[in-house]
């Protein structure tokens, strides 16, 4: 079900058109685990955001009074206190920043409650930093920069609000899948990325039941064909036994 | 047999048993006696018939020419029953006789005396007498009879009223039983045992229940922590494909076991009812739906899928539990098939089916809906699949089988 929703998210993005330009974007983490912290802030430090993390609802509160932050992700669980209150806080102090719940409870009350409290997504541990990082991503688009620009690669440029690519100045007919793909990619640069992650990414959560990604690789081969026809360079690396990168060298 | 029916029929056997036993013994003891005091009343008759005889000889009513012999002849008696022949009114009847024959020298000479009496009387006698006793045993053994059923019943209505409850009982309703009252102590022991026993079912339920969930709950974090930390491992450069195996290894178990977690949770939420909230839904836009999303799975396969419903068919359930039921039936259908094979799926208003080819069963088709029964031994799969769409049914009181007919798999849930 969480797969729908990703796909449903995606289809929201479209509505708003991204800035590319994320390198001003500050990002609050706060997660109890020390050890899930570290990760998410390095996987998101690389993908150019300023990150700072704290561990409990008191330093948090502490942060939030003093710093403004675009991005929040906020985890329910915390020792000392409750995440949904910090929410609250939060909507009421600075209404433009952005909200994503991460919970090990999959729990459907959360979920509702978090959103009706304003949060603006949730994802369920353990989680896929790739989507982690694309529900950002998708976040930082509907909250600051709605009806602007078009996300830019090098040469390749995406028009989410069209769902149109161009490469090389020229214009690529995408399908749907071949279209969620690259934005997932471009979103992800010079990340690997499992076909797992992907597969998740792209036809949600129930498809682990379905052993056979062979069509995967269809998608991955007729976009890089695509790409290539433009004469634009091909980004798309396969990593050894891993899955993917998208890579700007 | 019912306890009732069998205390019942031996009762009936037994009474019919004594009943014609006892009127047996009372025939006969009261024929033995009534031949007995007839006997001596014979014997009294001959006597004094031989004394008339020694005394007054000869007898002055009649002429005694009746002797056998001059010769006297060893005194004998001996009873015998005979029939007689008798005219009352001009008609000719035979009636049964006891006869008493004597022998007896009197006065150098050697009378025989007989003496008789009507057995008719003595039998209609014994009849009688041997009736009514029997008919009062008779209306005794019926009124025990009559009595006993209705004891038997009141006691043991509150036993058949309890069996009914402990029947509807269902731990997964998680409420505790209201047993009947009864004055009988074993009943009441019975219903003391009883109320412990499914209390702490359901509270070994509850406990077990809630564990299942915070350990899974539990483990989602450390799970996270495994998964990320995987994926940060995964961007480091120059790793040498010894390492790039064995990260792979951990990721895909680190995958498997936060997809079964995931699944578990999911199923418990099921079992606790966490999911109430209900709308209408149009059962093909879900179908369609989830249709789209498999499309790259149907289309690997080279499978043909058909469509067909009475109109748009509606349906009262929650949304995202309904998903789970479609998206289950189809990937089930997809991974179940074979290359070029097919499916068909018919709506109608009374139940949803879901036709595919496929090779069949390895296990017995009733396991098929249980948890980690899969017939398939993909490493990918958990056979959790139809047991989240049982568990669904289960919710909704809908019903669920599977058929195999024809090479085509068939899933059939009636609403």
């Amino acid at each position: 079900m969480s797969g729908i929703f990703i796909i449903r998210i995606c289809l929201e993005n479209s509505i708003f058109v991204l800035s590319l330009n994320l390198s001003y974007m500050k990002i609050l983490i706060v997660e109890d685990e020390i050890e899930l912290l570290d990760s998410t802030r390095s996987y998101l430090k690389k993908q150019d955001f300023v990150c700072e993390g704290v561990e409990t609802y008191f330093e948090a509160e502490d942060k939030l009074i003093t710093y403004k932050y675009d991005i929040v992700i906020l985890d329910i669980n915390l020792p000392d206190g409750n995440g949904l209150d910090l929410l609250v806080h939060i909507k009421k102090s600075n209404p433009e920043t952005g909200v994503l719940i991460v919970s090990a409870k999959d729990s459907l009350d959360d979920k509702l409650k978090g959103l009706d409290l304003g949060a603006d997504d949730y994802i369920t541990k353990p989680f896929h930093l790739a989507e982690l990082n694309s529900r950002v991503n998708s976040l930082i688009r509907r909250r600051k920069f709605a009806g602007s620009k078009n996300i830019v690669f090098q040469e390749i440029e995406i028009d989410p609000d069209a769902k149109s690519v161009i490469a090389n100045k020229i214009p690529i007919d995408l399908t749907k899948k071949e279209y969620f793909l690259l934005l997932y990619f471009i979103t992800n640069k010079n990340r690997v990325l499992t076909k797992e992650a992907i597969a998740e990414h792209l036809w949600g959560d129930n498809i682990d039941m379905l052993d056979n990604f062979d069509f995967i690789y269809t998608h991955m081969r007729n976009l890089r064909k695509k790409i290539k026809k433009t004469g634009a360079n091909d980004y798309l690396q396969t990593i050894y036994g891993l899955g993917y990168k998208f890579c700007e060298s | 047999m019912k306890l009732f029916q069998k205390t019942k029929r031996t009762y009936i056997l037994y009474s019919i048993i004594i009943f014609i036993v006892s009127s047996i013994i009372i025939y006969f003891t009261l024929k033995n006696l009534i031949s007995t005091k007839q006997d001596e009343r014979l014997e009294y008759h001959r006597e004094l018939i031989g004394k008339k005889i020694k005394y007054q000889n000869p007898l002055p009513i009649f002429e005694v020419d009746d002797f056998v012999s001059k010769t006297p002849i060893k005194d004998t008696l001996y009873y015998k029953d005979t029939l007689f022949y008798l005219v009352v009114n001009g008609v000719e009847k035979r009636e049964m006789y006891r006869q008493l024959t004597s022998y007896e020298t009197l006065h150098g000479k050697t009378y025989k005396i007989i003496t008789r009496d009507s057995l008719v009387k003595n039998q209609d006698f014994i009849v009688i007498i041997t009736i009514s006793v029997g008919i009062v045993i008779l209306l005794l053994i019926v009124t025990v009879y009559f009595v006993n059923t209705v004891i038997m019943r009141n006691a043991w209505l509150p036993f058949y009223e309890n069996l009914e409850i402990l029947k509807r009982f269902s731990v997964e309703s998680n409420q505790p039983i209201h047993l009947q009252n009864t004055n009988i102590d074993e009943f009441q022991e019975l219903n003391r045992s009883l109320t412990k026993l499914t209390n702490k079912i359901n509270s070994d339920f509850n406990n077990l229940k809630e564990f299942t969930e915070n350990a899974s709950h539990e483990m989602q974090t450390p799970l996270a922590i495994m998964h990320t930390k995987t994926e940060n491992l995964m961007q480091s450069e120059n790793l040498d494909k010894s390492q790039v195996k064995q990260i792979r290894a951990i990721y895909l178990a680190v995958q498997r076991l936060s997809k079964l977690n995931k699944t578990l949770l999911l199923l418990s939420k099921i079992e606790n009812q966490q999911f109430k909230e209900k709308e209408t839904i149009i059962i093909n836009d879900v179908i369609n739906k989830h249709l789209e999303i498999f499309d790259d799975f149907i289309k690997n396969k080279k499978i043909s899928v058909s469509l067909k419903s009475t109109l748009d068919v509606k349906i009262k359930a929650n949304p995202l539990l309904f998903d789970m039921v479609i998206s289950n039936l189809i990937s089930n259908a997809i991974k179940h098939n074979i290359n070029k094979g097919n499916i068909e799926i018919l709506t109608t208003d009374l139940f949803l089916s879901f036709s595919n080819s496929g090779e069949p069963l390895k296990i017995p088709s009733d396991t098929l809906f249980e948890r980690f029964k899969k017939d398939s031994s993909s490493p990918n799969s958990f056979g959790l699949g139809l047991a989240i769409v049982k568990k669904v049914c289960v919710n909704y009181n809908w019903k669920i089988n599977h058929s195999y007919i024809d090479n085509q798999h068939n899933i059939t849930i009636y609403f």
